[in-house]
């Protein structure tokens, strides 16, 4: 490929890795002598870099940072310019907790023995954070997984965040190409109480909301709740808190989840 | 854990002089974007933190191939992130190096407004751009990135010509480049 017969649009298809192995190999190669090619990549990979902050934000488990750390130190070039016995030593993050209360264990008996039930008491608990962020992850992955299944069957997919009076909620409201159904993926609402059950609206300038549908939630994963109808037509989706079985005529509380919808 | 008032850049030349620390103080910068980036892409988690381990494995053998002229420290702690993410997706061996170093291109020129529109922007500024885009713009871009499918891949499942996904790629990072820059300088975008 020389600069006079060159394909411009294959650098969108680089910046964002979709070449295959071949045809990247080649454009490499083509780069080389291409000033044209060479400053619109420069130009589309800046765009491409802010991609990443389009994902929701999610904390990894602390101990990939030990492993980390650990493998690092075992590399055969993996000297620490600044090599301290902390550095050697991968200690796990309740650790400054149990130092503080293993010098306690030298002033009285009595102490050491409330410092050990309160050092157990902290070392279940991080068990339990952990697992408690092990399931919040793999809900989350579920849930883009869902939504990128969708969007690569060709549907309409938009999204409905958290309100402020549940800020830790998201959906995503999926609408399949020629079908008279959607569905609403949904996942972090607080779990439905008893008496109550969540319930979707579709909403449109002036109208009177229609409620499309009514569901509970467990509180854990994402939940994926059919609607019997489509969404177009319509311009807003919220869901509300309203009263078993059946919910509302219309909304009655402040919506927990609420955006707009793709046309 | 104490904040370094070192710049990324820094840290990876100290990285060179193989100071953990300067690993350690990238990695608590970056864990979070860098791994919700991996999980974003791989939907599982325990992926997600091989993934997350390796990139900064890698920073550590390859700081000395940095080149700040080309990009800045997160950008390539990223792209090293989504190479090694396409690579499993792809199921193939991970690349040393991201592409950027291959090529030997260096940044596009900072002085425009590029330099202060990505400085302040924020998730949300990216998110709401990408909605702006046309739909089959926004979904063939996010199937790229994000998915890891080829243009070629992305031709079949869309049932669209090849051309067609070139040409949604490449107006697409486009037109996100306009939005983005309107959105931080005010002007108004076609």
């Amino acid at each position: 490929m020389s600069e006079q017969d060159h394909d411009t649009d294959l650098t969108g298809a680089y910046v964002l890795d979709a070449l295959s192995p071949e045809e990247r190999d080649a454009f490499v190669s083509h780069l080389q002598g291409c000033a044209t090619c060479r400053a619109e990549v420069a130009e589309l990979r800046r765009v491409v870099d802010v991609l990443p902050l389009t994902c929701d934000l999610i904390e990894p488990r602390d101990s990939v940072r030990n492993r980390l750390l650990n493998a690092v130190r075992d590399e055969p070039t993996g000297r620490p310019t600044v090599a301290t016995s902390r550095d050697r030593i991968v200690r796990p993050p309740w650790w400054t907790g149990v130092r503080v209360r293993t010098a306690v264990l030298g002033v009285a008996a009595a102490a050491a023995i409330a410092a050990l039930a309160v050092s157990n008491l902290n070392l279940r608990q991080n068990v339990q954070d952990e697992k408690k962020t092990v399931a919040a992850l793999q809900a989350t992955a579920r849930f883009q997984s869902e939504v990128s299944a969708a969007l690569v069957a060709g549907a309409s997919v938009s999204r409905v965040p958290g309100t402020a009076a549940a800020p830790t909620a998201s959906a995503a409201m999926v609408q399949p190409p020629h079908s008279a159904t959607a569905y609403l993926i949904v996942r972090g609402l607080r779990p439905t109480p008893a008496s109550k059950v969540y319930q979707i609206w579709l909403l449109r300038g002036n109208a009177a909301p229609r409620s499309a549908q009514v569901f509970r939630y467990s509180g854990i994963g994402p939940k994926i709740v059919p609607l019997p109808m489509a969404t177009s037509g319509w311009h807003e989706a919220a869901v509300t808190l309203e009263k078993a079985p059946r919910g509302a005529r219309g909304p009655t509380t402040t919506p927990v989840l609420a955006g707009n919808l793709r046309a | 854990m104490s904040s370094d008032p070192r710049s990324d850049e820094d840290l990876i030349v100290a990285i060179q002089q193989r100071d953990v620390r300067a690993l350690e103080q990238l990695y608590d910068r970056h864990r979070v974007l860098a791994y919700s980036l991996a999980l974003r892409m791989l939907g599982n988690s325990g992926d997600a933190e091989d993934v997350l381990q390796e990139a900064f494995i890698n920073v550590w053998r390859a700081a000395g191939s940095y080149r700040a002229e080309r990009s800045s420290g997160r950008s390539w702690l990223l792209s090293i992130v989504h190479h090694r993410s396409i690579d499993k997706l792809r199921g193939r061996q991970s690349r040393l190096q991201p592409a950027s170093l291959e090529e030997g291109i260096d940044a596009a020129d900072d002085t425009d407004v590029w330099r202060q529109v990505a400085q302040n922007l924020t998730g949300e500024d990216v998110r709401r751009a990408m909605d702006s885009l046309p739909v089959e713009q926004r979904e063939t871009i996010e199937l790229a990135y994000f998915r890891g499918y080829t243009h070629t891949q992305i031709s079949e499942m869309m049932a669209v010509p090849l051309g067609t996904v070139k040409g949604r790629m490449r107006i697409g990072l486009q037109k996100l480049k306009s939005l983005l820059e309107g959105s931080q300088t005010g002007l108004a975008v076609d």
